[in-house]
């Protein structure tokens, strides 16, 4: 895995193939969008999603953890898919939780999604503010100060060489930053989306997710790579 | 009357010979013999909705005409729901109606009751359900009704097929009968004369539409008939600016708005029009009585197909129905003469049959328990009388059960949402009796690519790919439904278009639903190609063509497995004309790719049609043998099943059909901002925690025998091996440039090169800003 170092509002973020991102000077790592237990959330309508979503996530966010070894975890909201969640995990799942974030004395914006529950031991915040930046869930219009958020699942697709992929991706603009969500079974917004127009513009920088890296878009969102023949 | 003394019975006629009417006749002399009891008596079940309604009007006719007491209707997804509420209360005695509504009739509580006086039941194109999901779903559903209706008589309608005996046994019990209908007058079969230049390669026809244009001028109705709805598209819209002789023509395909589809229906029954250019969606459903003359753009891609779309036309009359091929390159115009010489020998493909699918099982037994308490033995033992589940172990069908109950995972689920209960008798019943409604709205195993709506102001013309639109930019032109549409963007999930005038628009692809060439056609082809005596027989092009071949390398004929290897613009191709049909060639495609990766040869990637497959990587192969040897089925093979994309594309329906997740209806728009969850991630978790569950081994059994299609290939393999002759060229041979020609329209592994293609994207930008880096 190799990271994309970007820079956003004056300072130097390495962004990770997995979705996560990390603030050097912060020695902090941000995620957003885990929507833990999201399969099990579909059960009771009828619909049995694989219950292992939780599991991957996890494993996922420890990799991750264990390669930046930050000082210290921010949380941007909807880590948990409902209130309830936390409730329908494993304890084996909720005892991995608990350790992963215990040395990490994570920050914990609450989300949409979560309705306000934060896990035992730890206490949810509408935002955060730090070194100039403002931290929350769901951007807001009238924030002037630089900000990072997550929540609209950002997806983008490509077209390059007759080939057209679809990759979540982080979006940039001069004043914002939308991380893309981290979770396993969690779905993308198409860029072009009208509820994206705030970062929508020819300056927009998209950087999209692979496999082993991140890579960078040529510029403008929704983005402009047309079909061309090749090969 | 067989069919009288309770014994199923087949009947084997020609297109078009009457042998519905023939099958209702056991039926009406049952009625007029018991009368009616005011319960259903004979159930007539149809692939089609179209043909359900035609043959209620074909029935009317001899029932007044012997003025039996009988009524009669249909039911089908199109009834309304007053109506279809009032049948079961008041049933027909005669119902026709199709597989998926027999399967909602039969989840009601009180199915037993309703069927209780059944006596007959009619499959009409029996033939048409032996190799595919809805197939499957009908013969579990008549297991079902034998359970419920032990008295009911099966009349199967079938198509003339090349073993009788299969069709027995996949839908009669002990002593069946068969009834065959005197051989109706072959066909006359033409392929299309022309002047111009036939292509080496493409599918469009372009260079023969002014002469088709000639001959459905001359015709008194005609179907031209394509294979693909992107041809269908074109066709019509090259015959209309053809069309000097402001002749009336239509098209008629899957994706337009049923109304319009209708609409031309009814012109062709009134006889208002003179041309309808259509794909399959037509085959079945409509009166052929005027059509004259069929005309087949494209290859036939097999005997049995061909056949029965050009049997179709001119039957009230008694003669010869009369069609001409269109082939749109020269492999295609080899296997359009193969066609047609087999017909004339009477020649006609073996039937393939399929394995029952898992997915459409499990609905099946949510659909049980939908209609009440079931006993797991008893239903067991009933499945198994189902021919495409004859095999079916009782682990298999327990872990169908566990996965109907809760998903069926190793990890322990949370019991209070259960879909089903054991009771203490030992019976299985849904946890809820409110959940059948989640079973009543999921019947059926057509799952439609997801597509949105395509609108004309408020006009909704029909749908379209969400895959073809996501590559348009408002102001790029596409042909739909014969017009040329803008795409003006996406609003509410729908596909916002005004009319244009741009000369070249592109065409919707619309995914999958190819069919290879059966294994029948391809013998013929190959034997044609080695049949030198016969070449004058050919046109001077195509004669000139095979000669220059024999020439140059040697004949891929009967005898000849061909292997060419040639360097063509500094890549090294290799060639294998395994004639084994497209999917056999993708997936020997996609082995080729790993072994000769492994081998160090560099391949970059491969192309196919049903003929032939090319490979083409930075060094040529030395050693042929060792690539082809069969043990790639083993070794690359289980492999690369572990990680093929093309699982994921039969995971989604699969995960549809099957209960896992909703169906999407259509005009229902997701509710979310975000989509709620994307069938691939699903498919990506559960691969990676549970490899061997029901649902992923559900995908590999379908995936062997249909996309991946391995028994043929193995066969292919095992018969090159045997056979191979080996070509190092200086240059292209004449047969490989439709192959080299199409590697630079498809590409065929874009799902393996996904982080090589971003990473070329990103250095071509920053090669354009000439700087070090992006941020």
């Amino acid at each position: 895995m190799s990271n994309l170092s970007i820079d956003f509002a004056g300072h130097r973020f390495d962004l990770h193939p997995s979705g996560a991102m990390f603030w050097q000077a912060e020695a902090s790592l941000i995620v957003g969008d885990l929507h833990l237990e999201k399969a099990s959330s579909y059960h009771a309508s009828g619909q049995f999603l694989p219950p292992y979503d939780t599991v991957q996530t996890l494993d996922r966010l420890a990799g991750t953890v264990t390669e930046f070894a930050p000082r210290q975890l921010i949380l941007l909201g909807d880590i948990f898919h409902d209130g309830a969640a936390w409730g329908r995990m494993q304890a084996a799942d909720q005892a991995r939780l608990t350790d992963i974030l215990a040395p990490l004395s994570p920050i914990w914006i609450e989300g949409n999604h979560d309705q306000h529950f934060v896990p035992p031991g730890h206490f949810g915040s509408g935002q955060h503010d730090r070194a100039g930046i403002v931290l929350r869930h769901i951007m807001d219009k009238g924030e002037a100060s630089p900000e990072i958020s997550a929540h609209f699942h950002p997806a983008a697709v490509i077209s390059h060489r007759g080939t057209r992929l679809r990759r979540p991706c982080f979006v940039k603009t001069r004043t914002k930053l939308v991380l893309p969500a981290f979770g396993a079974l969690t779905g993308g917004l198409d860029c072009s989306d009208s509820a994206l127009s705030l970062l929508h513009g020819q300056d927009t920088q998209l950087y999209l997710l692979g496999t082993d890296g991140v890579f960078a878009a040529p510029k403008g969102c929704p983005p402009q790579t047309r079909s061309r023949r090749g090969y | 009357m067989h069919a009288l003394e309770g014994r199923d019975v087949i009947v084997f006629a020609p297109t078009g010979a009457g042998k519905t009417l023939a099958g209702f006749l056991p039926c009406f002399l049952d009625i007029e013999a018991r009368k009616s009891s005011g319960k259903l008596h004979t159930l007539y079940i149809s692939p089609l909705k179209a043909l359900a309604v035609d043959v209620h009007r074909n029935i009317a006719a001899p029932v007044e005409a012997l003025d039996l007491a009988v009524t009669f209707e249909t039911r089908t997804g199109d009834t309304p729901a007053s109506r279809r509420q009032r049948q079961k209360i008041k049933p027909p005695d005669f119902l026709m109606t199709t597989p998926e509504s027999l399967a909602l009739l039969l989840s009601y509580e009180d199915a037993e009751e309703y069927f209780s006086d059944l006596r007959f039941v009619i499959i009409d194109e029996l033939h048409s359900f032996f190799d595919n999901k809805r197939g499957d779903l009908l013969s579990l559903n008549l297991a079902r009704l034998a359970a419920v209706a032990p008295a009911a008589v099966r009349i199967g309608l079938s198509a003339t097929i090349e073993d009788p005996s299969q069709a027995f046994g996949w839908l009669c019990r002990d002593n069946a009968r068969m009834v065959r209908a005197p051989q109706a007058a072959l066909p006359q079969i033409d392929i299309l004369q022309t002047k111009n230049r036939i292509p080496w390669s493409g599918h469009m026809a372009r260079h023969a539409l002014d002469d088709v244009y000639a001959e459905i001028a001359s015709a008194r109705m005609s179907v031209v008939f394509v294979n693909t709805r992107a041809q269908a598209e074109f066709v019509f819209q090259r015959l209309w600016q053809l069309n000097e002789k402001n002749l009336r023509i239509a098209v008629h395909h899957g994706s337009l708005e049923r109304e319009l589809r209708r609409k031309v229906e009814a012109r062709m029954a009134a006889g208002s029009l003179d041309c309808v250019v259509a794909t399959s969606s037509l085959d079945l459903g409509l009166d052929w009585a005027d059509v004259d003359l069929v005309v087949q753009v494209g290859a036939p891609k097999g005997i049995s197909r061909l056949l029965q779309r050009v049997g179709r036309a001119n039957h009230r009359l008694n003669e010869p129905s009369r069609a001409i091929l269109v082939p749109t390159n020269r492999f295609e115009y080899l296997e359009s003469i193969a066609a047609k010489i087999e017909i004339a020998k009477g020649q006609m493909d073996g039937a393939a049959f399929r394995r029952g699918g898992y997915d459409v099982l499990a609905q099946h037994v949510f659909g049980i328990a939908s209609s009440g308490p079931f006993d797991p033995d008893a239903v067991f033992a009933e499945i198994i009388t189902a021919a495409p589940y004859n095999d079916l172990t009782r682990a298999q069908f327990d872990a169908i059960v566990g996965f109907v109950t809760n998903g069926g995972y190793a990890l322990q689920a949370y019991p209070q949402y259960n879909r089903l209960q054991q009771l203490d008798d030992g019976r299985i019943a849904l946890r809820d009796a409110r959940m059948a409604r989640q079973y009543r709205m999921n019947i059926g195993t057509i799952v439609e690519s997801p597509m949105l709506k395509v609108k004309l102001r408020n006009r909704t013309l029909g749908n379209i790919e969400e895959n073809f639109i996501v590559n348009l930019s408002p102001g790029d032109s596409f042909l739909f439904g014969g017009q040329v549409l803008a795409f003006e963007g996406i609003k509410d999930a729908a596909v916002m278009v005004r009319k244009s005038r741009a000369s070249e628009p592109q065409i919707p692809s619309y995914g999958g639903g190819r069919l290879p060439m059966t294994t029948s056609l391809s013998n013929a082809v190959r034997h044609l190609i080695g049949d030198q005596d016969g070449w004058s027989a050919l046109p001077e092009q195509i004669g000139d063509w095979l000669a220059l071949q024999r020439g140059r390398s040697a004949l891929p004929d009967q005898k000849t497995s061909l292997v060419e290897i040639f360097t063509h613009r500094k890549r090294h191709y290799t060639v294998f004309y395994s004639f084994a049909g497209r999917n056999a060639n993708q997936t020997l495609g996609f082995l080729l790719l790993r072994r000769m990766k492994r081998a160090g040869l560099r391949p970059l990637g491969f192309s196919m049609t049903d003929y032939a497959l090319a490979v083409w990587s930075l060094k040529p192969p030395e050693n042929i043998e060792d690539l082809l040897n069969t043990d790639i089925m083993v070794d690359e093979f289980e492999e690369w099943l572990q990680d093929t994309p093309l699982l994921k594309r039969l995971f989604r329906d699969a995960a549809i059909i099957s209960g896992l997740v909703e169906r999407r209806h259509p005009g229902q728009v997701k509710t979310g901002r975000q989509v709620l969850f994307s069938s691939d991630l699903i498919y990506d978790v559960l691969r990676r925690h549970e490899p061997d569950h029901i649902l992923l081994q559900a995908v590999r059994r379908d995936a062997m025998q249909g996309l991946i299609d391995a028994g043929r290939l193995a066969d292919t393999l095992t018969e090159i091996t045997e056979n191979i002759t080996v070509r190092r060229l200086d240059m292209i041979s004449p047969m490989a440039v439709p192959l080299v020609m199409q590697i630079s329209r498809e590409n065929t592994v874009k799902n393996e090169v996904g982080d090589d293609l971003l990473r070329d994207l990103e250095e071509e930008i920053i090669r354009a800003a000439n700087v070090e880096s992006i941020h």
